[in-house]
């Protein structure tokens, strides 16, 4: 969705703020996050963080690059691989609050799990129905390479 | 009548190789070898941003190839020949991957962008971790990497004051929406992205299959808005489509924005067979053709506001070609 601030960029988190008494969430950009949070000191307060949170230990740095866990917090952007195994402990929550889950259930480099076998069947049987052969062929070969559990 | 309103579907993965920063890349030599991984895949040909002129990056990005954020970093673009899957290398991720299809097709667009993830996940050792899945450098892409979108032509919606509300009761269940065309908040030609939030803690299949989901809903209320419009003013809505459609066959300028806005109509027009169009594809295609670099690139050079406005026009009074009136 659209920035509630300056309606133009894409919003990628929220802001907590009371107006009136009644918690508003306002969906931010990074940009107008940053200048929100400026804002904050000289005026009204209750503007959560970025990432709707109160970080512990935001002092905490990455060894490799130096990003600190609040910049990440703050950002949304971590500043290298590392970060992710190092901060690891201290991303979850902020991970649990930006996606609310912090661990990944998709698929991986190379894995094909049972579910896709069924699913790539699935297709195939579709593919064959609307006379998609080419595609039929390469979903094939595909349940094929699988099942011989090649990979 | 889904092509009316879903008019394209587009998954994208984002990729990153393993041990290399993310940022401060050499894109040029990270494209080449994906490139080469894609040989057996179909026809690519690779354009880095640089050697490209302002209207020729401009152009990918209204053809919905590149992003924006690719020509600021100055990275890498791989393209299929069919302008249907697009591999952007040196933006946010080093690889960002995608499929785009005409009408509702995510899952077939998914299928297509698998193959070519695959073939290039052969190349390169992607940056992964079996708790947070492939790791991207903002947190909103982690775990799937993947965003799953489609641009929907709601102008019933709009008109009727119930896009709010639908965006709203959208936002709620963890998706985006924002306009395609135009600056702000306003949705030029009544153009909007719908795609997923959440890339943590949720399969593939299930992304596209929510997207998928909202994507239907937003159909039926298209249509109940689109029944609802006429109701309420058939004759004022038949003057202002038929009024739209004399316009935009017959004027010696026109600008970007008065174009959308007599698209919508003339298209709103063939949905209530108040028009007929021989020859959809070639209606969207001008949509793509007008907007400012691509018409330039038509003309072969670039041309200020005025001139634009004047080719524009000229672009547009073909649309009697394949657009006419039924009956009274
Ligand atoms: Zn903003
Ligand atoms: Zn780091």
């Amino acid at each position: 969705m659209i920035c509630q601030r300056c309606k133009q960029r894409e919003a990628t988190g929220y802001m907590e703020k009371t107006i009136n008494g009644l918690k508003t969430r306002i969906y931010v950009c990074p940009d107008c996050f940053k200048q929100a949070q400026l804002e904050m000191f000289s005026s009204f307060g209750d503007v959560g963080l970025f990432s709707g949170l109160n970080v512990h230990g935001g002092g905490i740095k990455c060894s490799k690059c130096g990003t600190t866990l609040r910049e990440i917090s703050d950002t949304c952007f971590v500043g290298c691989q590392n970060c992710y195994t190092e901060l690891s402990e201290h991303l979850k929550p902020i991970l649990r609050n930006i996606q609310s889950a912090a661990m990944h259930i998709g698929s991986g480099p190379n894995s094909e799990s049972v579910d896709e076998v069924a699913e790539l069947e699935a297709q195939l049987k579709k593919a064959v129905a609307e006379e998609n052969y080419e595609l039929a062929l390469k979903l094939q070969e595909r349940i094929r390479q699988s099942k011989g559990g090649a990979r | 009548m889904n092509e009316n309103i879903i008019l394209s579907s587009r998954v994208r993965l984002a990729r990153n190789v393993d041990g290399v920063p993310f940022k401060g890349i050499n894109s040029a030599s990270i494209a080449t070898r994906a490139l080469n991984a894609l040989r057996e895949q179909g026809s690519y040909m690779m354009h880095s941003i640089n050697s490209l002129t302002g209207l020729e990056q401009t152009r990918l990005v209204e053809r919905h190839l590149i992003s924006k954020e690719l020509i600021d970093c100055q990275g890498s673009a791989i393209i299929r020949d069919d302008n249907k899957v697009s591999v952007m290398v040196g933006e946010e991720d080093h690889i960002r991957e995608q499929c785009i299809l005409p009408g509702l097709h995510l899952r077939e667009a998914y299928a297509e962008l698998r193959e070519i993830d695959r073939a290039i996940g052969k190349e390169f050792k992607f940056a992964f971790n079996p708790s947070f899945g492939y790791l991207t450098s903002c947190l909103t892409n982690i775990g799937t990497g993947m965003r799953a979108s489609v641009m929907m032509f709601l102008p019933a919606l709009a008109l009727t004051d119930s896009i709010g509300r639908c965006i709203g009761g959208i936002t709620r269940l963890n998706m985006a929406v924002r306009g395609v065309y135009g600056e702000g908040s306003k949705a030029e030609g009544y153009v909007y992205q719908i795609s997923n939030q959440k890339t943590l803690g949720i399969s593939e299949n299930d992304i596209v299959a929510s997207v998928e989901n909202v994507a239907t809903h937003m159909v039926e209320s298209e249509l109940k808005a689109r029944e609802a419009l006429m109701q309420v003013d058939p004759e004022g809505l038949r003057d202002k489509i038929l009024r739209s459609y004399g316009i935009i066959c017959n004027c010696y300028t026109m600008s970007k924005s008065e174009f959308m806005e007599l698209i919508a109509f003339v298209k709103l027009g063939v949905y209530y067979n108040i028009l007929s169009c021989s020859d959809h594809a070639a209606l969207e295609k001008i949509i793509t053709d007008v907007q400012p670099a691509s018409l330039c690139l038509g003309q072969g050079r670039r041309l200020d506001v005025g001139e634009r406005d004047k080719v524009r026009a000229s672009i547009c009074a073909k649309i009697q070609q394949i657009v006419c009136r039924i009956g009274g």
